[in-house]
């Protein structure tokens, strides 16, 4: 594995950069979710029903190259003002998306050649990367917590041992220019590609190597659309953030003052616009929010049926 | 004979100046401070929603010991009353009068209550107690449609007016923009801030409160007797449009103590609804001795002599916020009565 430097730009170097990638093309379109380029767009979807798969062979076939350069011919005759200013760097600015926990996490792949752990930045319990790729396909991986992980709700692609990697195609990644065509053509990449994949699901002809990242997807009548991929287990369970301290100081709990039942400690300021609630009883629940008004506070304790 | 005669003359027009100059410092001290400065540092205000059962509005206001929470409309998203302690014992009143089943009361609303014609009209409209009194012709709807309220930044002699003209004893201090009740003010409250900012200046009120004719005296006190079933005692208190009355030794006419409104929530400790009923025909003798005495209330006995001056009620205010004070003489005979209203009154 390992991409060759870049040499040139323009279409020479694009395709050379995929032939070297060493991967598998499973067939499967850039999901919606998980790791994508900014505004990423396909051109040709359904241009995949045409090939043929190999289920033991995971290196890239020419076959496979043959075709990606058609693709590419066809993404090259409509190139506008602003994928031409992309190309003429040819790279995809792309976000890596990790959204699984752990307390450090990096990420690795054929855009760096596998050499280097880039430390991904931490949002919340997320964690993203941006990396300008070289249009083709990538092959990358995450190392949580010294462990190496692939992300189950992207695309993934097994390698030559066996092990599974994520990937990411940008090869027909289209920059966003706010034009309303593109938002039509984007609309209907998406659409084609879920008919893709429910027709290859269908057949039977890619089933078996293309189950992973996202196969299988159907669209109801509403427009909704449903996988059999089950979801990551740390998606419903993640634990909730913990309440700050702070909070933990409720002004109404504290015992009345004897002289004046309507007086109450003055609040900290952190405390000011939280909402408290009484669990249910009786049918009833009771809410408490303590405001300000100039320099004083005013808990409010609202009793309300349910 | 001359000079004595002027010379007393003379000392009455200094009193009477001195006496005109502490009521006018108050008379602008209250047209100056907005309702903001007697707000608390930190309050609480509880409010229902006219939905919930008025029983568990009661057990929530004892709960919380509040007198007063306003009362809050969801459909017309407006607030549309206050619910007092007074309303709870005119429910109680009414539902012994007619002996109704006091076990709907668990599962009647607020709304439901007060939209009642039925207790609108034997309880609360027999005889027009002062805080039914509507200005004007306009017919004796519930007072609840009409929720008199302040705004914070008035003045607070318009809020005292506004207490003294609707004859009301809790006047809620909105903020407006917000649709927020801040506080719900009384009386006391507006002399509590009175008595914090007047204590020092001593020189202005050295008559006695009898001189200057504040508070009750005489035939016009109402008391009761400690043998009266407490549904009679609730009934005089609703016809005077009291909210405290003084018990008093029928032998010996000395003061036993006093019986407020805010007694009647201890009813509700120990019980439910149906007992609560039924205690209405206990007498004051056992309910006074059931009183707390853990705590001073504002609505604990505290007598006064007709000696007393204004500055030495205001001092004793300021130890522990009475809400009225008994006027007795040497023999603890009783005299007259002296209420928060009275002394804020005397200023308007």
């Amino acid at each position: 594995m390992g991409n060759q430097p870049a040499s040139a730009a323009g279409g020479g170097s694009v395709s050379s950069s995929r032939r070297s990638s060493g991967y598998n093309n499973q067939g499967t379109p850039a999901p919606p979710g998980g790791a994508a380029p900014v505004g990423y767009k396909l051109q040709h979807p359904n241009q995949y029903p045409g090939m043929k798969k190999s289920t033991s062979d995971m290196s890239m076939t020419d076959n496979t190259g043959e075709f990606s350069d058609q693709q590419q011919q066809g993404a090259l005759s409509r190139l506008d003002m602003a994928t031409i200013a992309a190309a003429e760097e040819d790279t995809v600015p792309t976000v890596f998306r990790w959204e699984h926990g752990g307390r450090n996490v990096y990420i690795t792949g054929t855009f760096n050649g596998w050499s280097r752990q880039i430390p991904m930045h931490r949002s919340g319990n997320d964690f993203t990367y941006i990396h300008n790729l070289k249009r083709g396909k990538h092959a990358f991986k995450f190392i949580v917590d010294d462990e190496w992980r692939f992300a189950p709700d992207q695309p993934t692609v097994a390698d030559i041992e066996g092990r599974i990697n994520n990937f990411i195609d940008v090869t027909d990644f289209k920059a966003y220019t706010g034009d309303k065509e593109f938002e039509k053509e984007r609309a209907a990449a998406d659409y084609n590609s879920c008919c893709k994949s429910d027709r290859s699901t269908a057949d039977g002809d890619e089933s078996s190597s293309g189950g992973k990242g996202g196969g299988g997807r159907t669209k109801d009548n509403e427009g909704e659309v449903y996988g059999h991929s089950m979801p990551d287990l740390d998606e419903y369970t993640k634990e909730p953030p913990p309440l700050p301290p702070h909070l933990r100081h409720i002004i109404l709990n504290k015992p009345p003052q004897l002289q004046d039942t309507a007086a109450l400690p003055v609040p900290q300021h952190v405390a000011l616009n939280h909402l408290y609630c009484t669990a249910i009883k009786d049918n009833m629940m009771v809410l408490g929010i303590t405001q300000r008004y100039k320099t004083k506070s005013c808990t409010t304790v609202y009793y309300s049926p349910c | 004979m001359a000079t004595a005669a002027s010379a007393p003359s003379s000392m009455l027009g200094e009193r009477e100046v001195v006496r005109n100059t502490g009521k006018e410092a108050i008379g602008t001290f209250l047209e100056s401070q907005a309702c903001y400065s007697v707000l608390r540092a930190s309050g609480k205000v509880v409010v229902f929603d006219t939905r919930i059962p008025i029983q568990l509005a009661f057990y929530a206001l004892v709960e919380h010991d509040m007198q007063a929470a306003p009362l809050w409309d969801p459909k017309h998203c407006e607030f549309v009353g206050i619910l007092t302690v007074t309303d709870f014992i005119d429910v109680l009143r009414y539902y012994r009068q007619t002996g109704s089943d006091v076990a709907t009361l668990a599962t009647r609303s607020i709304a439901d209550i007060l939209a009642d014609e039925g207790i609108l009209n034997t309880v609360l409209q027999k005889s027009i107690p002062r805080r039914f009194v509507v200005k004007g012709e306009s017919k004796e709807s519930d007072q609840h449609s009409s929720f008199v309220a302040i705004d914070v930044e008035a003045t607070l002699s318009r809020a005292c007016n506004l207490l003294h003209d609707q004859c009301l004893d809790f006047l809620p201090v909105m903020l407006a923009p917000d649709m927020r009740v801040l506080a719900t003010i009384t009386y006391t409250c507006v002399l509590d801030h009175l008595v914090s900012n007047f204590r020092e200046q001593r020189r202005l009120f050295d008559d006695t409160i009898y001189d200057l004719g504040i508070g009750t005296y005489g035939e016009e006190v109402v008391v009761a007797y400690p043998h009266q079933p407490l549904h009679e005692v609730l009934h005089t208190l609703h016809v005077h449009g009291l909210s405290a009355v003084p018990v008093v030794d029928e032998a010996t006419k000395k003061i036993r103590g006093v019986y407020s409104r805010s007694d009647i929530t201890f009813l509700t400790k120990a019980s439910d609804a149906e007992d609560a009923v039924s205690n209405l025909n206990l007498t004051l003798d056992v309910l006074m001795s059931q009183q707390r005495s853990d705590v001073t209330t504002p609505d604990a006995l505290h007598t006064c002599s007709t000696r007393h001056t204004l500055q030495s009620v205001f001092e004793y205010f300021a130890q522990v916020k009475f809400n009225r004070l008994i006027v007795v003489d040497e023999e603890e005979r009783i005299v007259g009565v002296v209420s928060a209203r009275d002394l804020v009154a005397y200023f308007l």
